[in-house]
């Protein structure tokens, strides 16, 4: 297909691709809503059952084909004067108008089903606060790309001038992992997460079965139970070594699932990000929207090099959640060659840093330890006796976790932007630009103004960056530094 | 063009803590009090009822525990809002607008001009009776980053909505 033969200004249909596709999105928006029933109604009574079956799955396809039907009929989208325009809606009409100049990025998703019939989802998100409603389901690959070029081309993006020297974009992509680069967030992802995803996934599931049969469903699980002797070493070590097993199969599906065929490519206007094994989802961040970056790594992923980069980029919410990408940084010059595009990152070896007081430990063992601990002891004393005085271990647990923060946190400042390090166990650092910066708040509590110190935050569009416990003076060079070069500058903030 | 990017020394950078702030309006604690009465209200009719369902809650002991806690509660709450009240302040300067709030913990929050998206001045039913309204500057900052002023006088609240629209429309067109 020529991409330059098409005329947007005439009224689309979605292609024929996206009949299946709607069909599928049909079965499965109803087997979610409906399938308790469906094991309720074939549970119950053991006479018809098979009658039941047939009536069920005769009812079940003539309504997914006729909303399906319906749903793609009546679909349609133009682009006229500017504006996007799709008309939508069986029963209830909707016309929604999209001017091309309130649109902020264009997302095109493939699922595997995408992947097959070459055709792709494309989603738009607008800078209006009201929830984005505009997607198109499945139109070709081709023509989703050429829509997505015909919308970032065809409007001027506000608050950024046209540079003269444009960057080249890059033919290579920037980030790209190696089989080398999967196996290392394998071994160093989340594990007790894994164990906790699959954990709510089967009560739920337990639970949706037990409301629709009314049933008592805790069967398997006491089976289970009384085939494991758990007063036995060896039952323990068993379901401890079954429960690592799952934990650690399941976080590396979802390590694969999110982050094979992972790219970045950098254009003019964006990163457009790649990822996905069985759902491929490609999404535009533009430079304009990112506001900071952050980069953080767990104890493990610390020690093998690997960070997780984070775009806190402008928005509503659902805009800041659909571009939220988190990108394995597996090689230190991945970072580098991000930053390019926001700031580099400072020369933080000839910076004085500035850190965080002492104090922050005290209050870490007031606030964390002691009070909790105190709280505990006496609400559980009633029932537990002196074995509620465990919660006291909370104290050195505080008193730790404040001197490790104290410990790692350095914030480095030059006239264009700042940088922080921090972290508990793990580290996280973040890069920002004074004039990214919307407001700040300067806040001192009782016991801070007796230690004449202060809490800065530095609220941006795309997030708040908390400067704790610094000294008075500090804090207020950092706000009256803030203020002045986001009021003196005329630079646009997105 | 030629590109100009002179020094400035730290004393040339406006320091926020040499502000001349101005204090709220004083009638705003009349309706800080009334606020006070009506949630002790509130809380002495839910314990009422919680005494008058719950056989357990009449014993003299548990009376008298309730009591306290309720009488604790309502003065702290009291105490905290006068004390509180003494240092709500705003301060418009020209490229920005300052208000500091709380007591036990004291935040100033500066907002500049050209960060703000829109603002609205409203005025809740106690407001009306002494002719107040709060002023909501609205950024495109994350949660907290937006600022509210209440217990302004109605005029001043109108008129700084004004000036701050009419502020950012001019600076928008100048370009600064």
């Amino acid at each position: 297909m020529n991409k330059a033969e098409i005329d947007w200004s005439v009224s689309q249909r979605q292609g024929g691709s996206a009949l299946l596709i709607i069909i599928l999105k049909t079965i499965i928006d109803l087997v979610k809503n409906i399938w308790p029933f469906a094991i309720a109604i074939l549970l119950t009574g053991k006479s018809n059952r098979s009658d039941k079956l047939e009536w069920f799955l005769i009812l079940f396809s003539f309504i997914v084909l006729v909303r399906s039907l319906l749903e793609f009929y009546f679909f349609r989208f133009q682009i006229i004067k500017d504006e996007l325009v799709i008309h939508k809606g069986v029963f209830t009409k909707k016309i929604i108008v999209l001017p091309l100049e309130k649109i902020i990025a264009v997302h095109i998703d493939q699922t595997w089903l995408h992947q097959l019939l070459s055709s792709a989802k494309v989603s738009f998100d607008s800078a209006g606060s009201i929830k984005t409603e505009v997607v198109i389901d499945a139109i070709p690959l081709t023509k989703a790309e050429s829509l997505r070029q015909f919308i970032t081309e065809s409007k001027p993006l506000p608050g950024i001038e046209e540079s003269k020297t444009k960057v080249q974009p890059y033919v290579q992509p920037i980030i790209s992992l190696s089989a080398n680069d999967i196996l290392k967030l394998c071994i160093s992802a989340n594990h007790i997460e894994g164990l906790f995803i699959l954990i709510a996934f089967g009560l739920s599931v337990v639970y949706n079965i037990s409301e629709a049969t009314g049933k008592e469903t805790t069967g398997l699980l006491s089976w289970v139970y009384e085939r494991i002797d758990t007063n036995t070493v060896s039952g323990i070590l068993f379901l401890g070594f079954a429960l690592l097993l799952v934990s650690i199969t399941v976080s590396i599906i979802l390590v694969l699932l999110r982050y094979s065929n992972f790219r970045i490519v950098r254009s003019e206007k964006g990163f457009s990000i790649r990822s996905g094994l069985i759902n491929t989802k490609e999404k535009l961040v533009p430079f304009r929207k990112i506001q900071y970056l952050s980069w953080k790594a767990n104890w493990l992923r610390e020690k093998m090099g690997i960070f997780l980069l984070h775009f806190h980029a402008a928005g509503t919410l659902e805009i800041k959640e659909r571009m939220e990408v988190k990108v394995p940084v597996t090689q230190k010059r991945f970072i580098t060659e991000i930053l390019k595009d926001y700031h580099d990152l400072l020369p933080v070896k000839e910076l004085k840093p500035l850190r965080v007081d002492k104090a922050y430990i005290t209050r870490n063992i007031l606030l964390r330890g002691i009070l909790p601990s105190v709280v505990f002891f006496i609400f559980f004393w009633f029932n537990i006796s002196w074995t509620a005085s465990w919660f006291f271990l909370l104290i050195p647990y505080a008193a730790f976790t404040g001197w490790l923060f104290w410990k790692k946190f350095r914030l480095w400042a030059i006239p264009e932007a700042l940088q922080i390090k921090k972290g508990i166990f793990g580290i996280e650092k973040s890069i920002l630009i004074w004039n990214k910066i919307q407001s700040v708040q300067y806040s001192q509590s009782i016991f801070q103004r007796r230690k004449k110190l202060a809490t800065l935050k530095l609220f941006t569009a795309g997030g708040v960056v908390n400067i704790p416990y610094i000294m008075h003076e500090e804090a207020m060079k950092i706000y009256n530094n803030a203020l002045f070069k986001i009021e003196s500058e005329n630079k646009p903030w997105m | 063009m030629n590109f100009l990017n002179e020094q400035l020394q730290p004393g040339q950078i406006p320091d926020a803590m040499q502000i001349n702030w101005q204090p709220v309006e004083k009638n705003y604690l009349k309706v800080l009090r009334l606020q006070w009465l009506i949630v002790s209200t509130v809380i002495l009719i839910v314990a009422v009822v919680l005494i008058a369902l719950i056989a357990e809650f009449r014993k003299l002991p548990q009376l008298l525990l309730i009591t306290a806690a309720w009488l604790c509660v309502i003065l702290f709450y009291f105490f905290i809002q006068e004390k509180s009240f003494r240092h709500l302040a705003y301060a418009v300067r020209e490229h920005d607008i300052l208000y500091r709030h709380g007591w036990i913990v004291q935040h100033m929050i500066a907002c500049p001009f050209n960060r703000i998206q829109h603002c609205s001045a409203d005025m809740g039913p106690l407001d009306r009776r002494y002719k107040l309204s709060s002023l909501t500057i609205f950024t495109a900052g994350a949660s907290g980053a937006d600022l509210r002023i209440a217990g302004l006088k109605e005029s001043d609240a109108q008129n700084l909505r004004e000036f701050i629209m009419h502020k950012i429309k001019t600076d928008e067109q100048s370009g600064n």
